[in-house]
């Protein structure tokens, strides 16, 4: 079975704002950001074998401020910038109390359904603790970039940059591998 | 102007190089986006994503939402987008279609294929659909810890030469751990006769209960009985609680240290009875030594706090080899050292055993 990468979009791939409580996403192609600076970092992880996959929640779908079409064309972007292999979206607002909007697992569920993965050595990327309680749940290992939303959930790393993330990964990785 | 006019092909000539431009520009440059296609339900859903197959029964889409996905060709009422599979595969499927179906097991491809139609005919709705099929395609739950272990050992000498024997001791371990609690219920015997003649008969049992205060203390209690006809014990039990700590707590190591009161009555052969109110001292461990071997040793202290010259010491310690994961090979020495005894009986003793285990 295959190990995947997990990573949060928002924050990790693209550029958001801080809101006072929440971060507050793009929902036009104008304001979509893509941090260049994570690149080499999932370089390195795709080239160490990992399945690269993109995570998001876009309640903006079901609450209708956000349009599919125009998240459509900033997915485009996030597939050429960035070496992934997938990319997964929740569409549904709280509401709707879906098995897939994090912090609960359906998507890392539905990505290892689709690809074949072993949640158990697979590792999530992420500047929020839904991320890293969906993690928890589907049994992955944590790594949060340091935000104002890590919260007080159970993590498993936390570090100052996504290229330490990286690094991180790749050195859990090998010790899973010698063991 | 005449010039360039004159200069300029004719218009059927430039009609015929832009078709020409266009045939060569479609054989060289494929389409390289995919093109969704929008399956208009008659239940009234719309479905968007990228055809996979198709059949005279069924259309397989795939989405980066619902992966793929079957749908009678029934339940369409009409489709938007590229409308025939030939179209349609000429499309470059995206990586994140381009994952390899699971080979799922025909009970689960039946049970999905069912929840699939039930959602395509308009009987559940779509979050309900998402959180069946997520239910389906989890991971089975790993099992939760045992609670319960088991083991078993026998020993068996034999010997016919000038002197026949035969020897036979059994041991039984049964284990309860649910924390914060650790039951442990201990069971020796040994029975044997040289010549006729009655060489052992004897039989103990220990029930001790662990309860975790803390990641490593523990408050404890400890209940046993038995007899030793060849030591001329009819009958003894005793009872004693106290306080653990680990001192280490390894996955492959572990020392703990005990104290407590002990409380012991022992029916000798001629009627005399003795009560004994002693403090216990013990400490105990175990060593997992690679793979195939593991240790464990426990030395228990009984001493009299009013007379230092009378106690009882018994240590026990165990070297055992594993076979497989639940049958190992084991070398026990027990050893039990006591003041006070029956009268003619000496005051060591010490047993050597060999025997098989089984874990369950």
């Amino acid at each position: 079975m295959k190990k995947a990468v997990f990573i949060e979009r928002d924050g990790i791939l693209n550029e958001v704002q801080a809101g006072p409580k929440n971060q507050i996403i793009p929902l036009t192609l104008e304001e979509f950001k893509v941090k260049k600076e994570a690149d080499p970092a999932l370089r390195k992880l795709k080239q160490a074998g990992f399945v690269l996959i993109v995570t998001t929640n876009q309640p903006g779908l079901s609450r209708g401020y956000l349009n599919r079409r125009e998240l459509d064309r900033m997915h485009d972007i996030v597939r050429r910038c960035f070496p992934i292999d997938d990319l997964i979206v929740c569409p549904h607002d709280e509401a709707d109390h879906c098995p897939c909007r994090k912090p609960r697992p359906g998507l890392f569920i539905e990505a290892a359904f689709k690809w074949h993965l072993n949640l158990d050595h697979s590792f999530v990327i992420s500047d929020k603790w839904q991320d890293a309680e969906a993690a928890r749940t589907a049994g992955c290992t944590s790594l949060l970039l340091k935000s104002p939303w890590v919260g007080n959930v159970h993590h498993d790393f936390v570090m100052k940059d996504i290229d330490a993330i990286a690094e991180k990964i790749l050195s859990l990785k090998h010790q899973v591998e010698c063991v | 102007m005449a010039n360039r006019r004159k200069n300029n092909p004719p218009s059927y000539a430039r009609h015929l190089l832009l078709w020409l431009g266009c045939l060569c520009s479609a054989w060289f440059f494929p389409l390289n986006a995919a093109q969704p296609v929008v399956l208009h339900l008659r239940n009234g859903d719309r479905l968007t994503g990228e055809i996979v197959s198709e059949d005279p029964a069924r259309l397989t889409l795939t989405n980066s939402f619902l992966g793929r996905f079957s749908i009678p060709l029934t339940a369409i009422s009409r489709r938007e987008g590229p409308t025939n599979l030939a179209v349609a595969k000429a499309v470059a499927i995206p990586a994140a279609t381009n994952a390899p179906g699971p080979s799922l097991p025909p009970a689960l491809k039946r049970q999905l294929d069912d929840l699939q139609t039930l959602f395509v005919t308009g009987s559940i709705s779509a979050d309900e659909f998402q959180r069946q099929r997520t239910k389906l395609i989890s991971p089975p739950k790993p099992a939760g810890p045992k609670h319960w272990t088991a083991e078993v050992f026998a020993g068996l000498d034999l010997l016919y030469s000038e002197k026949d024997r035969q020897l036979y001791t059994g041991r039984a371990k049964v284990t309860y751990t649910k924390a914060p609690l650790r039951n442990n219920f201990d069971y020796l015997f040994s029975y044997g006769w040289t010549d006729g003649e009655l060489t052992a008969n004897r039989m103990d049992g220990w029930m001790k209960t662990d309860w975790d205060l803390t990641p490593r203390s523990y408050i404890y209690n400890l209940g046993g009985a038995g007899y030793d006809e060849i030591r001329l014990v009819d009958w003894r039990y005793e009872v004693g609680p106290g306080l653990g700590y680990h001192l280490f707590k390894r996955t492959n190591f572990v020392l703990r240290v005990e104290a407590g009161f002990h409380y012991q009555v022992q029916d000798f052969e001629g009627g005399r009875e003795e009560k004994t109110y002693n403090q216990r001292l013990a400490q105990d461990l175990r060593w997992n030594i690679g793979a195939n071997f593991s240790f464990d040793e426990k030395v228990e202290y009984f001493p009299d706090l009013a007379d230092l010259h009378s106690y009882r010491l018994r240590m026990e310690a165990n070297l055992r080899y594993w076979l497989k994961s639940n049958l190992s090979l084991n070398l026990t020495v027990i050893d039990t050292y006591e003041t006070s005894t029956a009268r003619g009986v000496g005051q060591n003793d010490l047993q050597i055993r060999s025997s098989i285990g089984v874990k369950f």
